[in-house]
């Protein structure tokens, strides 16, 4: 009886001391030193030194001033293009997924997610190699006579779209291939039974259907490029206009850190704010499918 | 019919495209680093192991190496000591506002961008005089792997019957016994498969570790980077070819596992 009771009595102490170790990691190693951030943003500083005080400079400097207005739109195109490509390349490689029979199902799955697994210090590196003015890609054209000069690759937006391209696709892939997967095959066959071409099934059948994955891989790609930083740090260089990168170059070039942290939060809002986005346009997928 | 044919033709070309532009990269760096050379060239001429030989001899990698390995079995062990008590409580708590709200605050370090969290913790450290610092490493490592090791650990808490902790209760088993002999066993799936990802994400993680170090305390990921940086010979893609053949190792081991395909719920 005794078990039966201690079983039903919910111990609040234990439960407590349950969580609070994890509690206490959240908070002391992230929340406490994003507040601390976010009081540093609204500082002066002097040669590296915070000064007291309270200011809105930092922000007004980032909101009002043209070279960081180019800063974020140069960041949000970016992340768009990346997102639009993933699902371009993405779409045709998840639909081979939920057709392959099973055996080569599990290979093509296997490549697509192999990647992930390695470095993206080591990929965005093969980027530079392929995309480098001495690069393969550089070498190919000129061997085959159709560009004079070596194109620029790298150290540019370009480079970026390509290797964050790569890095991120496959969310995109493994987030439709799941969607196309648990979609009714005998819909797309009855498209075609009542003389739908494939084109016409896939535009009026399957796109609608995995539009819920197409969100979703599409969110988690853009967020993911948005905050990239290993990969524009490394084909783009610290020159490039990017926000993750002009973040690292105020904080550990420049030692200003409140337009660092100023720009950083602005940078997260963006990204939540995406996230939220994401739960309105999913929970609108949804309704139009039910 | 020709344009059904073009349309299923170009879905299939596109389709073998896109698998070749997600191995290039990869085929690219193992190729060079095989190189005679010093500079890329193509198509590569000659054969030498000497970049593998250089990359052994130098001390910038193995250091780092061994640190980076050992940094993500502590962290994950870390992560697994605060993941389970967390992830049990979750489990004995009525689903509402509050339950909602630490399952978000555990997973909120997979939301924020490793960039933010790094430029927080650098100041955080700095300010501690933990800056470059082992102890710096395993906190920021423990913060980033924590998420992923408490989604797996949870998901198998949530699956195991009340009914099981019951009958051992019932029979008389004390509650340390409970947990030794019924509660832990439950959780060991989901542990394991944290425990992988967890270590997989601290040995990739490149941006935190570059904040929160300076040059006492670097980890494989980073010293790569300076080196690509300061000579850019193919010793970094001798180096980076030993983590090509252990991504696809892991690769293998998790598609045995049959994990492979959510592996997507990550973030870089």
């Amino acid at each position: 009886m005794t078990a039966l009771r201690r079983a039903s009595l919910p111990d609040r102490a234990t439960l407590w001391l349950a969580l609070a170790p994890a509690c206490a990691l959240v908070l002391l190693a992230m929340l406490v030193p994003l507040a601390e951030m976010a009081v540093i943003s609204f500082r002066r500083e002097s040669f590296g030194q915070i000064l007291p005080g309270f200011t809105l400079a930092n922000y007004a400097s980032l909101l009002g001033g043209l070279a960081s207005l180019q800063l974020f739109l140069h960041t949000f195109a970016v992340a768009a293009a990346v997102t639009l490509l993933c699902a371009l390349l993405g779409f045709p490689l998840a639909t081979a997924i939920a057709r392959a029979p099973a055996r080569w199902r599990g290979l093509l799955y296997f490549m697509v997610a192999a990647p992930l697994l390695v470095n993206t210090v080591v990929r965005s590196y093969g980027w530079l190699l392929i995309l480098g003015r001495k690069g393969l890609l550089n070498s190919l054209l000129q061997a085959a006579g159709w560009t004079g000069e070596p194109l620029a690759l790298t150290g540019n937006l370009t480079g970026l779209v390509i290797g964050g391209t790569q890095v991120f696709l496959p969310f995109m892939v493994l987030s439709l291939a799941t969607s196309l997967l648990a979609l009714d095959r005998r819909l797309m066959e009855s498209a075609e039974i009542l003389g739908a071409g494939p084109a016409r099934t896939f535009v009026s059948v399957t796109l609608p259907l995995a539009l819920p994955g197409l969100i979703a891989g599409s969110v988690l790609v853009f967020s993911l490029m948005l905050g990239a930083f290993v990969t524009p740090l490394i084909l783009g260089g610290t020159a490039v206009k990017y926000l993750s990168v002009a973040v690292y170059t105020d904080a550990l070039v420049l030692f200003n850190l409140p337009r660092a942290t100023a720009l950083s939060l602005l940078l997260m809002i963006a990204v939540l704010a995406v996230y939220a986005l994401q739960k309105r346009l999913t929970r609108r997928a949804e309704a139009a499918l039910a | 019919m020709m344009a059904d044919r073009l349309w299923r033709w170009g879905g299939n070309a596109l389709a073998v495209f896109t698998c070749l532009f997600l191995v290039l990269p990869l085929a690219v760096v193992v190729l060079f680093s095989f190189s005679e050379r010093s500079f890329f060239t193509f198509p590569p001429s000659g054969f030498s192991l000497r970049w593998y030989q250089a990359a052994w001899d130098s001390d910038l990698f193995l250091v780092p190496a061994l640190r980076s390995l050992v940094l993500a079995a502590v962290a994950t062990l870390l992560a697994a000591l605060l993941a389970v008590p967390a992830a049990l409580g979750l489990r004995r708590m009525a689903p509402g506002r509050l339950r909602s709200a630490l399952e978000f605050a555990f997973l909120s370090p997979l939301v924020v961008p490793a960039l933010i969290i790094g430029i927080a913790l650098l100041y955080a450290f700095n300010r501690t005089q933990l800056l470059d610092t082992f102890t710096a490493l395993v906190v920021s490592h423990t913060l980033i792997v924590f998420p992923f090791m408490f989604r797996a650990v949870l998901t198998s808490a949530l699956g195991l019957k009340q009914a099981l902790i019951d009958a051992a209760e019932i029979l008389g088993a004390s509650p340390a016994l409970t947990l030794r002999r019924v509660v832990l066993p439950a959780l060991v799936p989901g542990i394991v498969a944290g425990g992988i990802f967890a270590a997989i994400v601290s040995l990739d993680q490149f941006t935190v570790s570059l904040f929160v170090t300076q040059s006492e305390q670097i980890v494989l990921p980073v010293a790569l980077y300076k080196y690509l940086f300061d000579v850019n010979d193919p010793v970094a893609a001798a180096v980076s070819t030993v983590l090509v053949v252990f991504g696809l190792l892991a690769a293998i081991v998790i598609d045995r596992l049959g994990w492979l395909r959510h592996l997507a719920g990550g973030g870089a």
